[in-house]
């Protein structure tokens, strides 16, 4: 009785419930062919005191990201 | 990290107007703590990846930050994404035009060991720099900025400072000497922790570095990598990249 009181409340339940956000799109595990870029390339600051000096001085907008260079603590990718 | 975006020929060019910084997460105290208090995923941690548009002070965001663009923009795919991000930067620049810029000073990171890690992740050379006294080491760094900045080597490669030959030996494996001032260019191995020489100049100048340079660049060949054989092989092997404060990330962690 409980279980079937259960099962026709759960539709109610679920709909009041937070809506679902959508997931973010990345893997779970990186993606597995890392291609070497021919090129150029964006030049990266890589410290935030550095390009934040940049930025100040030149009064130009920031593109940041931060990653960190290890999978699954193996070195030598994102 | 997503290196999709990055490596987009749009995306590097409208990335030219920017003042683009890219942080090694977990490498710094007071970097993580910036990063943390512009985007906290679900759990409220300091996550792997994250991607964010600032105003030029620095602290103020101008769009949503999120893991990475697709989080932010949300669109049916990548490319949609991309084009998102890509009229946003645009929008952008319309508030804040950019002006003529000086020569912009060389982009470097933390330190040679994480810039090491560094270029074996973007599987690049990288670019080292020693000079044993201020004069001589201003002198050279806007000497390499200059070039490095040109057209023909713009994000080509990597930069780092060494402290000294001891320095270089113990992070690369190679026996070298440091005198007045002296440039090497290396080739990461595959994990960070060992590299090839690919070229040494010393007392550089403007043309010995173009030589060195492009020889580098001729010399250097890398091919695509399979991060999850990479992941498999550095574990079979032991190698293990210890970060200066802990790993945070949801999504790392269950993997780990």
């Amino acid at each position: 009785m409980i279980t079937l009181s259960l099962t026709l409340l759960a539709p109610l339940l679920l709909s009041t419930a937070a809506p679902l956000q959508r997931t973010d799109r990345l893997p779970s595990e990186p993606p597995t062919l890392v291609e070497p870029i021919r090129g150029e390339r964006i030049v990266w600051y890589g410290t935030l005191e550095q390009g934040r000096a940049v930025a100040m001085a030149s009064k130009r907008p920031i593109l940041l990201i931060s990653g960190a260079p290890s999978c699954r603590e193996v070195p030598g990718v994102w | 990290m997503d290196r999709s975006y990055w490596s987009n020929p749009e995306v590097i060019a409208a990335a030219r107007d920017f003042v683009c910084i890219r942080l090694v997460t977990y490498e710094n105290q007071a970097e993580g703590a910036f990063v943390q208090s512009i985007f906290r995923g679900r759990e409220g941690t300091l996550e792997n990846s994250v991607f964010a548009l600032l105003a030029p002070d620095g602290k103020t965001l101008l769009a949503k930050a999120g893991r990475s663009p697709s989080m932010v923009f949300e669109a049916d795919n990548e490319a949609s994404d991309r084009e998102l991000l890509l009229k946003t930067m645009a929008e952008i620049l319309e508030r804040y035009p950019v002006k003529k810029v000086e020569q912009q000073p060389l982009a470097l990171g933390l330190d040679l060991r994480r810039m090491m890690n560094v270029a074996a992740c973007d599987l690049q050379p990288l670019v080292v720099l020693y000079a044993n006294k201020d004069d001589d080491k201003e002198k050279l760094a806007t000497m390499v900025a200059k070039q490095a900045w040109s057209k023909a080597y713009r994000g080509r490669f990597a930069y780092a400072w060494a402290q000294g030959a001891l320095e270089i030996q113990a992070l690369t494996g190679l026996e070298v000497e440091a005198e007045t001032s002296m440039l090497w260019v290396l080739a990461p191995n595959e994990f960070g922790n060992q590299a090839d020489l690919l070229q040494e100049v010393s007392d550089p100048k403007a043309s010995t570095l173009k030589q060195a340079w492009d020889a580098s660049l001729k010399e250097f060949s890398i091919e695509a990598r399979n991060s999850r054989k990479h992941t498999q092989k550095g574990r079979q092997l032991g190698v293990k990249w210890v970060p200066q404060l802990p790993n945070t990330d949801p999504k790392s962690n269950r993997l780990r």
